[in-house]
Protein backbone atom coordinates (compact mmCIF):
# COMPACT_ATOMS: atom_id res chain seq x y z
CA UNK A 1 0.00 0.00 0.00
CA UNK A 2 2.86 2.39 0.76
CA UNK A 3 5.73 2.35 -1.72
CA UNK A 4 7.47 5.49 -0.62
CA UNK A 5 7.37 6.94 2.87
CA UNK A 6 8.93 10.15 4.05
CA UNK A 7 10.14 10.55 7.60
CA UNK A 8 10.69 14.25 8.19
CA UNK A 9 12.92 14.77 11.20
CA UNK A 10 14.63 17.55 13.06
CA UNK A 11 16.99 14.97 14.52
CA UNK A 12 15.93 15.90 18.05
CA UNK A 13 14.83 13.36 20.70
CA UNK A 14 11.15 14.18 20.12
CA UNK A 15 11.54 12.58 16.69
CA UNK A 16 12.60 9.23 18.18
CA UNK A 17 9.04 7.95 18.40
CA UNK A 18 8.11 8.93 14.84
CA UNK A 19 11.40 7.34 13.71
CA UNK A 20 10.41 4.03 15.24
CA UNK A 21 7.05 4.10 13.50
CA UNK A 22 8.49 5.27 10.17
CA UNK A 23 11.13 2.54 10.03
CA UNK A 24 8.71 -0.15 11.20
CA UNK A 25 6.13 0.88 8.66
CA UNK A 26 8.63 1.05 5.81
CA UNK A 27 10.01 -2.36 6.72
CA UNK A 28 6.58 -3.90 6.92
CA UNK A 29 5.51 -2.43 3.62
CA UNK A 30 8.90 -3.03 2.01
CA UNK A 31 8.75 0.63 1.07
CA UNK A 32 11.44 3.11 0.17
CA UNK A 33 12.09 5.41 3.12
CA UNK A 34 13.21 8.99 2.67
CA UNK A 35 14.79 10.27 5.85
CA UNK A 36 14.56 14.00 5.34
CA UNK A 37 16.10 16.81 7.32
CA UNK A 38 16.06 20.52 6.57
CA UNK A 39 19.41 22.00 7.48
CA UNK A 40 18.18 25.47 8.24
CA UNK A 41 16.74 28.66 6.92
CA UNK A 42 19.04 30.84 4.80
CA UNK A 43 19.25 34.35 6.13
CA UNK A 44 19.10 35.80 2.60
CA UNK A 45 18.47 34.49 -0.88
CA UNK A 46 22.03 33.31 -1.51
CA UNK A 47 23.42 33.44 1.99
CA UNK A 48 26.30 31.21 2.99
CA UNK A 49 24.85 30.93 6.49
CA UNK A 50 21.78 29.11 7.73
CA UNK A 51 19.88 29.32 10.99
CA UNK A 52 19.84 25.78 12.32
CA UNK A 53 16.20 24.74 12.79
CA UNK A 54 16.99 22.85 15.96
CA UNK A 55 19.42 25.06 17.83
CA UNK A 56 18.73 28.49 16.36
CA UNK A 57 22.47 29.01 15.86
CA UNK A 58 23.96 30.45 12.69
CA UNK A 59 25.91 27.82 10.79
CA UNK A 60 28.20 28.25 7.79
CA UNK A 61 26.64 26.32 4.97
CA UNK A 62 28.86 24.10 2.93
CA UNK A 63 29.70 20.53 2.08
CA UNK A 64 31.41 20.05 5.43
CA UNK A 65 28.38 21.16 7.40
CA UNK A 66 26.03 19.04 5.30
CA UNK A 67 28.28 16.00 5.67
CA UNK A 68 28.45 16.58 9.42
CA UNK A 69 24.65 16.78 9.72
CA UNK A 70 24.22 13.60 7.67
CA UNK A 71 26.72 11.86 9.92
CA UNK A 72 24.82 13.07 12.98
CA UNK A 73 21.57 11.72 11.53
CA UNK A 74 23.23 8.41 10.70
CA UNK A 75 24.46 8.15 14.28
CA UNK A 76 21.05 9.13 15.69
CA UNK A 77 19.22 6.46 13.69
CA UNK A 78 22.07 3.98 13.72
CA UNK A 79 20.05 1.04 15.04
CA UNK A 80 17.25 1.48 12.54
CA UNK A 81 19.60 2.06 9.63
CA UNK A 82 21.46 -1.16 10.42
CA UNK A 83 18.21 -3.03 9.91
CA UNK A 84 16.69 -1.03 7.10
CA UNK A 85 19.50 1.06 5.66
CA UNK A 86 19.39 -0.51 2.20
CA UNK A 87 16.07 1.03 1.34
CA UNK A 88 16.61 4.26 3.25
CA UNK A 89 18.08 7.39 1.75
CA UNK A 90 19.09 10.37 3.85
CA UNK A 91 18.24 13.67 2.18
CA UNK A 92 19.01 17.16 3.39
CA UNK A 93 18.33 20.58 2.00
CA UNK A 94 18.24 24.24 2.96
CA UNK A 95 15.04 26.19 3.36
CA UNK A 96 11.87 26.60 5.39
CA UNK A 97 11.15 23.10 6.76
CA UNK A 98 7.45 22.88 5.88
CA UNK A 99 7.99 24.14 2.31
CA UNK A 100 10.86 21.76 1.70
CA UNK A 101 9.02 18.77 3.15
CA UNK A 102 6.03 19.46 0.91
CA UNK A 103 8.27 20.08 -2.10
CA UNK A 104 10.11 16.78 -1.71
CA UNK A 105 6.90 14.87 -0.93
CA UNK A 106 5.32 16.13 -4.14
CA UNK A 107 8.44 15.60 -6.23
CA UNK A 108 8.94 12.05 -5.01
CA UNK A 109 5.24 11.17 -4.86
CA UNK A 110 5.40 9.89 -1.31
CA UNK A 111 2.48 7.86 -0.02
CA UNK A 112 2.78 9.02 3.54
CA UNK A 113 4.66 11.56 5.62
CA UNK A 114 5.59 10.58 9.16
CA UNK A 115 6.36 13.39 11.60
CA UNK A 116 6.43 14.27 15.26
CA UNK A 117 3.85 16.77 16.46
CA UNK A 118 6.32 19.33 17.70
CA UNK A 119 10.05 19.97 17.80
CA UNK A 120 9.89 21.24 21.34
CA UNK A 121 9.50 18.81 24.20
CA UNK A 122 8.30 21.39 26.75
CA UNK A 123 5.18 20.41 28.55
CA UNK A 124 3.75 23.92 28.51
CA UNK A 125 3.31 23.73 24.79
CA UNK A 126 0.84 20.93 25.16
CA UNK A 127 -1.09 22.60 27.91
CA UNK A 128 -1.50 25.84 26.05
CA UNK A 129 -2.56 24.47 22.72
CA UNK A 130 0.78 24.82 20.98
CA UNK A 131 1.32 21.13 20.69
CA UNK A 132 1.24 21.20 16.93
CA UNK A 133 4.36 22.93 15.69
CA UNK A 134 4.13 25.33 12.77
CA UNK A 135 5.85 22.85 10.47
CA UNK A 136 3.38 20.13 11.32
CA UNK A 137 0.43 22.48 10.90
CA UNK A 138 1.55 23.57 7.44
CA UNK A 139 2.48 20.10 6.26
CA UNK A 140 -0.75 18.49 7.43
CA UNK A 141 -2.74 21.26 5.79
CA UNK A 142 -1.05 21.15 2.40
CA UNK A 143 0.26 17.59 1.96
CA UNK A 144 -1.42 15.59 -0.79
CA UNK A 145 -0.81 12.33 1.02
CA UNK A 146 -1.86 11.39 4.56
CA UNK A 147 0.32 12.65 7.39
CA UNK A 148 1.02 10.35 10.30
CA UNK A 149 1.48 12.38 13.47
CA UNK A 150 3.32 10.59 16.24
CA UNK A 151 3.31 12.31 19.58
CA UNK A 152 4.05 9.47 21.99
CA UNK A 153 6.56 6.68 22.17
CA UNK A 154 4.97 3.65 20.56
CA UNK A 155 6.62 0.26 20.60
CA UNK A 156 4.28 -1.92 18.75
CA UNK A 157 1.54 -0.18 16.84
CA UNK A 158 2.58 -0.65 13.24
CA UNK A 159 3.96 -4.10 13.84
CA UNK A 160 0.86 -5.62 15.33
CA UNK A 161 -1.83 -3.93 13.29
CA UNK A 162 -4.62 -5.05 15.44
CA UNK A 163 -7.14 -2.23 15.37
CA UNK A 164 -7.78 0.91 13.36
CA UNK A 165 -10.16 3.54 14.72
CA UNK A 166 -11.75 5.87 12.20
CA UNK A 167 -13.52 8.89 13.66
CA UNK A 168 -16.07 10.75 11.60
CA UNK A 169 -18.10 13.91 11.79
CA UNK A 170 -19.71 13.14 8.40
CA UNK A 171 -17.98 15.93 6.52
CA UNK A 172 -16.47 15.57 3.08
CA UNK A 173 -13.00 15.58 4.63
CA UNK A 174 -14.05 12.67 6.84
CA UNK A 175 -15.13 10.74 3.73
CA UNK A 176 -11.56 10.88 2.40
CA UNK A 177 -10.25 9.82 5.78
CA UNK A 178 -12.63 6.85 5.70
CA UNK A 179 -11.38 5.77 2.27
CA UNK A 180 -7.85 5.83 3.66
CA UNK A 181 -8.79 3.96 6.85
CA UNK A 182 -10.61 1.27 4.88
CA UNK A 183 -7.66 0.88 2.50
CA UNK A 184 -5.26 0.40 5.38
CA UNK A 185 -7.57 -2.00 7.21
CA UNK A 186 -8.08 -4.09 4.08
CA UNK A 187 -4.39 -4.03 3.29
CA UNK A 188 -3.26 -5.25 6.66
CA UNK A 189 -6.37 -7.31 7.42
CA UNK A 190 -7.31 -5.83 10.75
CA UNK A 191 -10.60 -4.66 12.25
CA UNK A 192 -11.87 -1.19 11.41
CA UNK A 193 -13.80 0.62 14.11
CA UNK A 194 -16.02 3.40 12.81
CA UNK A 195 -16.79 5.90 15.52
CA UNK A 196 -18.82 9.06 15.90
CA UNK A 197 -19.26 11.16 19.01
CA UNK A 198 -22.41 13.24 19.37
CA UNK A 199 -21.15 16.52 20.73
CA UNK A 200 -23.23 17.44 23.76
CA UNK A 201 -21.29 20.62 24.37
CA UNK A 202 -21.49 22.25 20.97
CA UNK A 203 -25.00 23.60 21.48
CA UNK A 204 -26.18 21.93 18.26
CA UNK A 205 -28.74 19.93 20.20
CA UNK A 206 -29.98 22.93 22.13
CA UNK A 207 -28.84 24.21 25.51
CA UNK A 208 -29.43 21.11 27.55
CA UNK A 209 -30.49 18.15 25.40
CA UNK A 210 -32.90 15.60 26.83
CA UNK A 211 -32.11 11.89 26.86
CA UNK A 212 -34.66 11.38 24.06
CA UNK A 213 -32.91 13.99 21.91
CA UNK A 214 -29.53 12.38 22.50
CA UNK A 215 -30.84 8.92 21.66
CA UNK A 216 -32.47 10.23 18.49
CA UNK A 217 -29.19 11.86 17.50
CA UNK A 218 -27.32 8.61 18.10
CA UNK A 219 -29.78 6.65 15.96
CA UNK A 220 -29.50 9.22 13.23
CA UNK A 221 -25.69 9.04 13.32
CA UNK A 222 -25.82 5.23 13.08
CA UNK A 223 -28.07 5.51 10.04
CA UNK A 224 -25.66 7.97 8.42
CA UNK A 225 -22.73 5.63 9.05
CA UNK A 226 -24.70 2.82 7.45
CA UNK A 227 -25.54 4.94 4.44
CA UNK A 228 -22.20 6.71 4.01
CA UNK A 229 -19.64 4.11 4.95
CA UNK A 230 -20.98 0.61 5.44
CA UNK A 231 -22.59 0.72 2.01
CA UNK A 232 -19.10 1.17 0.49
CA UNK A 233 -17.47 -1.74 2.21
CA UNK A 234 -18.95 -4.76 0.46
CA UNK A 235 -19.15 -8.35 1.58
CA UNK A 236 -15.47 -9.17 1.28
CA UNK A 237 -14.49 -7.21 4.38
CA UNK A 238 -16.31 -8.25 7.52
CA UNK A 239 -14.17 -6.80 10.27
CA UNK A 240 -16.11 -3.60 10.81
CA UNK A 241 -17.57 -2.34 14.03
CA UNK A 242 -19.70 0.78 14.45
CA UNK A 243 -20.13 2.80 17.60
CA UNK A 244 -21.76 6.13 18.38
CA UNK A 245 -21.48 7.78 21.78
CA UNK A 246 -22.32 11.11 23.29
CA UNK A 247 -20.02 13.50 25.13
CA UNK A 248 -17.03 15.68 24.38
CA UNK A 249 -15.73 14.38 21.02
CA UNK A 250 -12.01 14.23 21.76
CA UNK A 251 -12.59 12.61 25.15
CA UNK A 252 -14.93 10.01 23.66
CA UNK A 253 -12.49 9.30 20.82
CA UNK A 254 -9.63 8.78 23.26
CA UNK A 255 -11.76 6.57 25.49
CA UNK A 256 -12.94 4.55 22.52
CA UNK A 257 -9.42 4.14 21.10
CA UNK A 258 -8.20 2.97 24.49
CA UNK A 259 -11.11 0.58 24.89
CA UNK A 260 -10.59 -0.94 21.44
CA UNK A 261 -6.83 -1.04 21.89
CA UNK A 262 -6.46 1.08 18.78
CA UNK A 263 -3.11 1.11 17.00
CA UNK A 264 -3.97 3.90 14.64
CA UNK A 265 -6.54 6.67 14.79
CA UNK A 266 -7.60 8.05 11.42
CA UNK A 267 -9.24 11.46 11.30
CA UNK A 268 -9.89 14.22 8.83
CA UNK A 269 -7.57 17.20 9.07
CA UNK A 270 -10.52 19.52 9.60
CA UNK A 271 -14.25 19.32 9.84
CA UNK A 272 -15.60 22.33 8.02
CA UNK A 273 -16.67 21.78 4.42
CA UNK A 274 -14.24 24.24 2.90
CA UNK A 275 -11.37 23.76 0.42
CA UNK A 276 -8.49 21.86 2.02
CA UNK A 277 -6.08 24.71 1.18
CA UNK A 278 -8.07 27.08 3.41
CA UNK A 279 -8.79 24.75 6.29
CA UNK A 280 -7.03 25.08 9.61
CA UNK A 281 -6.46 21.93 11.62
CA UNK A 282 -9.52 20.85 13.59
CA UNK A 283 -9.49 21.34 17.34
CA UNK A 284 -10.67 17.77 17.93
CA UNK A 285 -7.78 16.38 15.90
CA UNK A 286 -5.37 18.59 17.80
CA UNK A 287 -6.70 17.43 21.17
CA UNK A 288 -6.57 13.80 20.09
CA UNK A 289 -2.98 14.14 18.82
CA UNK A 290 -1.94 15.65 22.12
CA UNK A 291 -3.19 12.73 24.17
CA UNK A 292 -3.42 9.73 21.88
CA UNK A 293 -1.26 6.80 22.88
CA UNK A 294 -1.13 5.63 19.27
CA UNK A 295 -0.25 7.50 16.06
CA UNK A 296 -2.91 9.68 14.45
CA UNK A 297 -3.25 9.86 10.68
CA UNK A 298 -4.47 13.21 9.42
CA UNK A 299 -6.06 13.11 5.98
CA UNK A 300 -6.71 16.33 4.14
CA UNK A 301 -6.51 16.06 0.35
CA UNK A 302 -8.34 13.34 -1.53
CA UNK A 303 -5.70 13.07 -4.31
CA UNK A 304 -3.59 10.23 -2.98
CA UNK A 305 -6.61 8.43 -1.52
CA UNK A 306 -8.49 8.43 -4.81
CA UNK A 307 -5.42 7.25 -6.74
CA UNK B 1 -6.36 33.84 52.45
CA UNK B 2 -8.59 31.10 53.85
CA UNK B 3 -7.01 27.70 53.78
CA UNK B 4 -9.07 24.61 53.07
CA UNK B 5 -7.78 21.26 54.19
CA UNK B 6 -8.39 18.38 51.81
CA UNK B 7 -9.08 15.36 53.97
CA UNK B 8 -8.19 11.81 53.06
CA UNK B 9 -11.87 10.89 52.93
CA UNK B 10 -12.47 13.54 50.26
CA UNK B 11 -14.05 16.08 52.57
CA UNK B 12 -13.21 19.80 52.38
CA UNK B 13 -12.47 21.13 55.86
CA UNK B 14 -12.61 24.86 56.49
CA UNK B 15 -10.26 26.80 58.77
CA UNK B 16 -12.83 26.37 61.58
CA UNK B 17 -12.58 22.62 61.40
CA UNK B 18 -16.01 22.01 59.88
CA UNK B 19 -16.95 20.81 56.42
CA UNK B 20 -17.11 23.57 53.80
CA UNK B 21 -20.79 24.21 53.12
CA UNK B 22 -20.51 25.49 49.56
CA UNK B 23 -17.60 23.77 47.76
CA UNK B 24 -17.41 26.36 44.98
CA UNK B 25 -16.46 29.06 47.46
CA UNK B 26 -13.29 27.12 48.27
CA UNK B 27 -12.03 26.97 44.69
CA UNK B 28 -10.01 30.18 44.77
CA UNK B 29 -8.67 29.67 48.28
CA UNK B 30 -5.43 27.92 49.07
CA UNK B 31 -5.30 24.29 50.06
CA UNK B 32 -3.30 22.02 52.31
CA UNK B 33 -3.42 18.26 52.17
CA UNK B 34 -4.01 15.93 55.08
CA UNK B 35 -1.16 13.50 55.63
CA UNK B 36 -1.65 10.45 53.45
CA UNK B 37 -3.83 12.28 50.93
CA UNK B 38 -3.84 10.25 47.72
CA UNK B 39 -5.46 10.01 44.33
CA UNK B 40 -8.16 7.90 45.97
CA UNK B 41 -8.91 10.87 48.23
CA UNK B 42 -9.12 13.07 45.15
CA UNK B 43 -11.68 10.74 43.59
CA UNK B 44 -13.63 10.67 46.85
CA UNK B 45 -13.69 14.46 46.74
CA UNK B 46 -15.09 14.33 43.19
CA UNK B 47 -17.83 11.97 44.31
CA UNK B 48 -18.67 14.03 47.37
CA UNK B 49 -18.75 17.31 45.42
CA UNK B 50 -19.88 16.35 41.88
CA UNK B 51 -19.92 20.01 40.86
CA UNK B 52 -16.11 19.80 40.65
CA UNK B 53 -16.33 17.21 37.89
CA UNK B 54 -17.17 19.96 35.43
CA UNK B 55 -13.77 21.60 35.96
CA UNK B 56 -12.11 19.17 33.58
CA UNK B 57 -13.53 16.84 30.95
CA UNK B 58 -10.99 14.25 32.06
CA UNK B 59 -12.33 13.76 35.58
CA UNK B 60 -15.27 11.54 34.63
CA UNK B 61 -13.17 9.17 32.45
CA UNK B 62 -10.61 9.02 35.27
CA UNK B 63 -13.31 8.04 37.77
CA UNK B 64 -14.63 5.40 35.38
CA UNK B 65 -11.14 4.02 34.85
CA UNK B 66 -10.54 3.72 38.59
CA UNK B 67 -13.80 1.92 39.30
CA UNK B 68 -12.22 -1.46 38.55
CA UNK B 69 -9.23 -0.94 40.86
CA UNK B 70 -8.82 -2.74 44.19
CA UNK B 71 -10.12 -0.89 47.27
CA UNK B 72 -6.72 -0.66 48.90
CA UNK B 73 -3.05 -1.36 48.36
CA UNK B 74 -2.78 0.43 45.03
CA UNK B 75 0.85 1.41 45.37
CA UNK B 76 4.06 0.80 43.50
CA UNK B 77 7.63 0.20 44.61
CA UNK B 78 8.66 2.64 41.92
CA UNK B 79 7.00 5.64 43.57
CA UNK B 80 7.32 7.07 47.05
CA UNK B 81 4.90 9.92 46.38
CA UNK B 82 3.45 12.24 43.79
CA UNK B 83 3.95 15.96 43.92
CA UNK B 84 1.97 18.81 42.47
CA UNK B 85 4.36 21.42 41.12
CA UNK B 86 3.70 24.83 39.69
CA UNK B 87 5.87 25.44 36.65
CA UNK B 88 6.75 28.79 35.23
CA UNK B 89 8.36 28.43 31.83
CA UNK B 90 9.89 31.05 29.62
CA UNK B 91 10.04 29.77 26.07
CA UNK B 92 11.90 31.39 23.20
CA UNK B 93 13.28 30.13 19.94
CA UNK B 94 11.76 28.98 17.67
CA UNK B 95 8.74 31.25 17.66
CA UNK B 96 7.67 34.20 19.71
CA UNK B 97 8.80 34.48 23.34
CA UNK B 98 6.17 33.06 25.63
CA UNK B 99 5.56 32.72 29.34
CA UNK B 100 3.60 29.71 30.61
CA UNK B 101 2.36 29.05 34.13
CA UNK B 102 0.90 25.63 34.80
CA UNK B 103 0.37 23.05 37.50
CA UNK B 104 1.30 19.47 36.93
CA UNK B 105 1.57 16.30 38.95
CA UNK B 106 4.89 14.46 38.89
CA UNK B 107 5.83 11.07 40.25
CA UNK B 108 8.83 10.76 42.56
CA UNK B 109 10.88 7.99 44.03
CA UNK B 110 12.50 9.88 46.86
CA UNK B 111 14.10 12.74 44.88
CA UNK B 112 14.14 11.12 41.48
CA UNK B 113 11.39 12.08 39.07
CA UNK B 114 9.48 9.20 37.53
CA UNK B 115 7.20 9.44 34.53
CA UNK B 116 3.65 8.78 35.69
CA UNK B 117 2.63 7.69 32.22
CA UNK B 118 4.34 4.33 32.80
CA UNK B 119 2.20 3.48 35.85
CA UNK B 120 -1.29 2.02 35.73
CA UNK B 121 -4.05 3.28 38.03
CA UNK B 122 -3.94 0.22 40.26
CA UNK B 123 -0.41 1.21 41.25
CA UNK B 124 -1.17 4.89 41.79
CA UNK B 125 -4.41 5.26 43.73
CA UNK B 126 -2.91 4.97 47.22
CA UNK B 127 0.40 6.73 46.56
CA UNK B 128 0.54 9.87 48.76
CA UNK B 129 0.25 13.26 47.07
CA UNK B 130 2.16 16.31 48.32
CA UNK B 131 2.24 19.95 47.33
CA UNK B 132 5.62 20.89 45.88
CA UNK B 133 7.60 24.02 45.06
CA UNK B 134 7.22 26.42 42.18
CA UNK B 135 9.81 25.66 39.51
CA UNK B 136 10.98 28.38 37.18
CA UNK B 137 12.82 27.39 34.01
CA UNK B 138 14.09 29.76 31.36
CA UNK B 139 14.32 28.84 27.68
CA UNK B 140 14.18 25.13 28.31
CA UNK B 141 17.19 25.18 30.67
CA UNK B 142 16.47 22.12 32.77
CA UNK B 143 19.74 22.33 34.73
CA UNK B 144 19.35 25.71 36.40
CA UNK B 145 15.73 25.49 37.46
CA UNK B 146 14.93 27.93 40.26
CA UNK B 147 12.63 26.76 43.04
CA UNK B 148 10.36 28.87 45.25
CA UNK B 149 7.86 28.28 48.04
CA UNK B 150 4.32 28.77 46.79
CA UNK B 151 0.63 28.18 47.52
CA UNK B 152 -1.90 26.26 45.46
CA UNK B 153 -5.55 27.08 45.06
CA UNK B 154 -8.12 24.30 45.04
CA UNK B 155 -8.83 25.02 41.38
CA UNK B 156 -5.14 24.64 40.48
CA UNK B 157 -4.99 21.41 42.43
CA UNK B 158 -8.01 19.86 40.73
CA UNK B 159 -7.06 21.05 37.26
CA UNK B 160 -3.42 19.97 37.62
CA UNK B 161 -4.28 16.46 38.79
CA UNK B 162 -7.02 16.04 36.17
CA UNK B 163 -4.73 17.16 33.35
CA UNK B 164 -2.04 14.70 34.30
CA UNK B 165 -4.51 11.84 34.24
CA UNK B 166 -6.25 13.01 31.07
CA UNK B 167 -5.11 10.19 28.81
CA UNK B 168 -1.45 11.01 29.38
CA UNK B 169 -0.53 7.51 30.45
CA UNK B 170 0.23 4.51 28.30
CA UNK B 171 -2.76 2.19 28.07
CA UNK B 172 -2.42 -1.16 29.78
CA UNK B 173 -2.43 -3.08 26.52
CA UNK B 174 0.55 -1.02 25.28
CA UNK B 175 2.62 -1.79 28.35
CA UNK B 176 1.85 -5.48 28.03
CA UNK B 177 2.78 -5.58 24.38
CA UNK B 178 5.78 -3.28 24.77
Amino acid sequence: MFDKIMFATSGSPVCDSPAKIAFDLAEREDAELLLFHVLGVPSRGFSVEVTDVRTGDKEALGEDYEAWVKEELTNTYDNQLKLYGDKTSIRTTVGVPATEILRLARKEGTDMIVMGANTRPEEGGGRYRNIMGNTMLTVSKRARCPVLIVNRPCNTCWNLFSNIVFCTDFTKAADHAFTFALKVARDIGCPLHIFHAVNLHSGDLGGKPTQAMIEAEIEQAKARIEEKYLSQIGDDFKMVEVDVREGVPHVEILKYAREKEGDLVVMAHHSKDIPPEDAEIGTTLEEVVLRSACPVASVNHPDWIVD
Amino acid sequence: MNTTQLARNGMLISGHGSEVSDPLTALAGKVKLENGYSLRSFLEMMRRYPVFQAISVFITPLMEECEGCPESGCKSDGLTHMELVKKVEMIGFPGEPRFNILCTLVGLQNDTEQELRFFQMDSLLDVPIKLGMLKHSVFGDSVNVMEFETDYSLFEFIEGVAWEFGFQRFPEHCSIRG
